[in-house]
């Protein structure tokens, strides 16, 4: 862990933009957090279905009931990731019964319905406080964004009680006639123990489960952000973490373990003052052997759940020949579809795997109306190899680079459509249409003046050579030109 | 630098080469604004409703009555969002309560053209019910837009800068070179340290001065001032000339 | 020049522009108005100044938030009135339709194809039609064109009902044509699922009338809105698939501004089909209902359409093409 490899940017913020902050966060991770999310937190709700297998309709509640466990882990991978180390399997599993078993009953009991959940949950796993000192803490915390919290909790509760709604309406069409509920006779007799079958409830919980693990980790992110936000604002934390940062490259310390740097110095203002400052603890722990570099090992899983012994053989004596034959055809079909649906999904990928493929697909023309216009054929400094030419006194030379460098720039930059048949005004018409206001300004007075000198051997006065120069857009943002 | 640091600020260079920062806003606060909406929407409508029934039907008849009534409703359904966004303040009501407004992707105000489209295509966003897809979309894009805001090439921005949290506080100790050649990062750090340590405790304004020790050499207060008189120099290398400015504000350093 | 200074040296020119902006923004537009724009990049300088300084934070924010604030109100456009949306409907929107061709087309025979087949095909099978329709469709569609029925039956009575009727239309007729081309965004699914839909149902109720119940009173009905209303559905399919195709095929454009552009090109035709259907709703609320002889109101139909494909294929020609 070093400290400049710090993943995010600390500043104080208004809390819904730290909250924005936190989803930023997850959205960067979110396919290792699901990896970490399966491995700790389905097998939990494996053993409450089992457990409920019975009341499913209890299920959505118990799940609902133990969303303080499943945050940990998010938290934990979080706190790490924000310093550039992504904790692995092996390393989240090891951490996983401490993560579980810290403050487990609190949580579930009276801190169950804190309105500050996530926003608390930071303070109470990471500072490694305990009882009254905790508590403590988070009142000071909660001093600055507390409100923001409940507001957050507010607001992703309804976001995930709407989803699970919309879910649930989205997919209802696909129920099997046997799992949906006979609404009439609900609101006829209010038997909701008849009217409402099992795989209705089972189902429900499911997509509840879905929602949960979709929104639960950027509850937990947003909670962090704005821990980390409060911290800012009250502590200056990142202007801490900045100067132990120059006191590393300074004293050129190594590393440094993130447990010590989310405890807060000044609990015990006499111990901080009188203790000479963390700097010094902080290098007599690094002194000890115990805080070497860790490396990260990343492990793949691989489910392994025992296979399902299908007994099929006991209700089928009844089937005819019939039977069998649209059973055959129906496979059929069943795996006809399956394999269109894999072919096209591999056809079409490029619609789910986003640019690599598609700009693997883009053949830009390489020459236009004669010209070289690939990248290589071009000086690297167009504006300067364009000046030097036209301080030489070769007209056509300064403006054909600038032309050919545009053109370059839009075919393989902008991808502008431009096919080799195309001519000068062909070009200028798709640069126009691709939308990009300032490039097809430019654009069209440099053809302009480009066509005069090329084909009506006009010469163009120094002013607008200067302007064309001047005015190039085509060049990386922040770059020098 | 490996990766880049996770940011809500979204760079935009306009059209003449500034470059400004749109502080983008994400599902949270805009499904809260969105909510806001949704109320003030279905009260206006309900609101309206009665009224119309109260004393319409005896002046143009129940039938016309129920014409103007579905002319109405289908007016605030598809247009309501459209003309706020594209008014002058480009926000609705309840996004101009969570103090959003919504924006071009190039920093400029949003055309009716826009408006149009991405309110329109809250169909999509919408589906299959409750707006799942434009919360997964929005979760999921880098400038948290939704399917809509995408064709559109909108975002939604906080509106107002944020308040100001630091007083303007003269800091007195003797300017001194740093002893040491700073990054750019190191100098910005204690270029804030000297602008927010007006709102922190002395004992925390020390403790954070001696985790610098390595760069003053000096712990404690002697630390602090060290400090801060780096910064001061990191502002203004050399000596002023003339008589020093009238102090403003509370002193940094209690004595 | 420190740092303090600097603030002082720049406060005049942000309090200026503060100033002007406000005066803008309220339209009261102050004599100095002309100085804005130099002001406003001054200002702009200002902020880089002072980004690169790592000056104090309250002043960077300010100055930023007045950079946006003065972008927004420089680059607010006049949207043009009711001169530009003339433009739109007159010229932009028969050029967009010309300039797709290939996808109107397209989109005319996804429509009309199945509508047609359907129709034929219900007379002798109407198992499907029913099955489409439902029991209550069934009922009402005898109740409203069945064997007894006649083509001037429909002169409503009530005071103020074909007001009503007209009100009903456009609240119906045009969600659905929004609804359609939002659809189009996923993949263009949503838009051809409309399509087809609506034009099973079509074809399903003319081949039902014509199965058990008396034709003319349907087509006497129809005929005068059909050619604005049918095409309306067509065009805002054919916008939403313009949207879902720029989704799959992107071309040579990344997926993001191949959606924004077809955006742009979609909303004319998303207007144009809203404005066709408003004719139709008008059209079917205070015409399609009165007491007139079925020739008269086939000659009207047809005039509808020979006019519409004029529109379409000669309106705005010669005019130059929007950018």
């Amino acid at each position: 862990m070093r400290l400049e490899d710090m993943t995010v940017t600390l500043r104080p913020r208004q809390p819904w933009e730290a909250v924005d902050l936190g989803c930023a966060m997850v959205r960067r991770d979110f396919g290792r957090l699901m990896a970490l999310w399966a491995s700790t937190v389905l097998p939990l709700w494996i053993v409450v279905c089992v457990i409920f297998r019975d009341m499913p309709v209890w299920i959505p509640l118990v799940v609902w009931w133990l969303k303080p466990l499943y945050d940990r882990v998010p938290l934990f991978f979080l706190s790490r990731a924000a310093f550039g180390v992504r904790p692995g399997f092996a390393e989240t599993w090891r951490a996983w019964p401490r993560l579980m078993f810290t403050n487990f009953l609190p949580a579930l009991l009276w801190r169950r319905f804190s309105f500050i959940r996530s926003f608390a949950l930071p303070a109470q796993l990471l500072e490694g406080l305990r009882g009254a000192a905790a508590n403590q803490r988070v009142k000071t915390l909660a001093m600055e964004g507390g409100g923001s919290g409940a507001s957050l909790t507010f607001a992703f509760s309804s976001i995930e009680l709407f989803l699970w709604l919309g879910l649930m309406s989205g997919t209802y069409d696909l129920l099997p006639e046997a799992a949906t509920p006979d609404w009439f006779g609900i609101f006829q007799a209010f038997d909701f123990e008849n009217t409402i079958p099992a795989g209705f409830l089972w189902w429900g919980a499911g997509c509840h489960m879905v929602i949960i693990t979709l929104i639960e980790p950027f509850y937990v992110g947003a909670g962090f952000a704005l821990y980390l936000n409060s911290r800012t604002h009250l502590e200056g934390w990142d202007v801490e973490l900045a100067f132990r940062r120059m006191a590393t490259r300074l004293t050129a310390a190594a590393a440094l373990l993130i447990a010590v740097l989310f405890v807060f110095g000044i609990q015990s203002p006499a111990q901080a003052v009188a203790g000479d400052g963390a700097a010094k603890v902080v290098r007599e722990v690094l002194k000890d052997p115990e805080f070497e570099i860790h490396k990260v090992k990343t492990q793949r899983w691989k489910p392994d759940f025992p296979e399902k012994k299908e007994d099929d053989k006991s209700d089928t004596p009844y089937l005819t020949a019939v039977g069998d034959i649209s059973q055959v055809l129906f496979w059929m079909i069943v795996v006809g579809l399956v394999t269109w649906l894999v072919v096209y999904l591999v056809k079409n990928r490029h619609l789910f795997i986003s640019r690599g493929v598609s700009k693997a697909k883009v053949q830009a023309p390489k020459v236009l109306m004669g010209m070289n216009i690939t990248r290589e054929s071009l000086p690297d400094d167009i504006v300067a190899a364009a000046r030097a030419a036209w301080a030489a006194g070769d007209v056509k030379e300064a403006l054909s680079l600038l032309y050919r460098g545009s053109l370059s720039w839009l075919v393989t930059r902008r991808r502008v459509p431009i096919t080799d048949s195309d001519t000068e005004e062909d070009c200028l018409m798709h640069v126009v249409g691709a939308g990009q206001q300032v490039e097809a300004d430019y654009f069209r007075h440099l053809t302009g003046a480009w066509v005069q000198v090329a084909y009506a051997c006009l010469p163009t006065s120094d002013a607008e050579m200067n302007v064309l120069c001047d005015q190039w857009p085509f060049v990386e943002k922040g770059g020098a030109a | 630098m490996l990766a880049a640091r996770a940011d809500t600020l979204q760079s935009v260079e306009l059209a003449d080469g500034v470059e400004i920062q749109l502080r983008v806003a994400g599902p949270a606060v805009r499904s809260m604004a969105y909510t806001i909406d949704l109320l003030i929407r279905v009260g206006i409508d309900i609101g309206s409703a009665l009224l119309a029934y109260w004393f319409l039907p005896g002046m143009i008849g129940e039938e016309m009555t129920n014409g103007l009534l579905l002319l109405f409703i289908f007016f605030m359904e598809w247009f309501y969002n459209v003309l706020f966004e594209a008014g002058p303040r480009g926000a609705t009501p309840g996004q101009k309560s969570m103090g959003l407004r919504v924006m071009s992707v190039t920093g400029g105000p949003v055309t009716l053209a826009q408006a149009v489209m991405r309110n329109f295509l809250r169909v999509v966003d919408f589906m299959p019910a409750f707006y799942l897809t434009g919360i997964v979309c929005m979760l999921f894009t880098k400038r948290f837009q939704r399917l809509g805001d995408l064709v559109a090439n909108t975002v939604v921005t906080y509106a107002d800068p944020p308040p100001a949290i630091t007083p303007n506080v003269e800091v007195r100790a003797p300017r001194r070179a740093p002893p040491q050649v700073l990054t750019r990062e190191e100098q910005s750090a204690l270029l804030q340290f000297m602008e927010r340590a007006p709102l922190w405790a002395d004992e925390r304004r020390i403790e954070l001065a001696t985790l610098a020790e390595p760069l003053t050499q000096a712990p404690g207060m002697e630390g602090l001032r060290r400090l801060c008189g780096m910064a001061l120099w990191l502002q203004e290398p050399e000596e002023k000339r003339g008589t020093p400015p009238p102090v403003k504000g509370a002193p940094l350093f209690r004595s | 020049m420190t740092p303090a200074q600097f603030e002082k040296h720049i406060e005049p020119r942000w309090q200026k522009l503060e100033k002007l902006l406000t005066d803008v923004e309220k339209s009261q537009p102050a004599a100095d108005v002309d100085e804005l724009p130099a002001t406003f990049r001054q200002v702009c300088h200002d902020l880089s100044v002072a980004q690169h300084r790592m000056s104090p934070q309250r002043l960077t924010q300010r100055l930023n938030a007045l950079a946006i604030r003065g972008y927004r109100v420089l680059e607010r456009r006049s949207s043009g009135g009711w001169e530009s949306f003339v433009r739109l409907l007159l010229v932009e929107f028969p050029q967009g339709v010309r300039a797709e061709a290939k996808l109107f087309w397209w989109c005319t025979a996804l429509f009309y194809v199945p509508a047609v087949v359907m129709a034929a095909l219900t007379p002798s099978h109407p198992e499907w039609a029913m099955a489409l329709l439902g029991p209550d469709g069934m009922a009402q569609i005898e109740g409203m064109y069945g064997e007894d029925s006649s083509p001037g039956e429909f002169m409503r009575d009530k005071f103020g009902s074909n007001f009503a009727m007209f009100c009903f239309y456009i609240w119906n007729n045009v969600s659905i044509n929004f609804k359609t081309f939002a659809g189009g965004m996923l993949g263009g699914v949503g838009s051809l699922a409309a399509l087809l839909f609506n034009s099973l149902f079509l074809g399903a109720v003319a081949g039902y009338v014509h199965y058990s119940g008396n034709p003319p009173t349907l087509y006497s009905f129809v005929a005068g809105h059909s050619a604005p209303e049918l095409t309306g559905l067509v065009i805002s399919a054919m916008a939403g698939m313009r949207l879902g195709l720029s989704v799959l095929r992107p071309g040579r454009l990344e997926r993001r501004a191949a959606l924004v552009l077809a955006g742009r090109k979609a909303l004319p035709l998303l207007i144009g089909a809203a404005t066709l259907t408003c004719i139709a709703a008008v059209i079917e609320g205070f015409w399609s209902a009165q007491n007139f002889a079925p020739a008269i109101k086939y000659t009207f139909g047809a005039i509808n359409w020979l006019l519409l494909a004029a529109f379409l294929f000669f309106s705005g020609r010669g005019q130059a093409h929007a950018a």
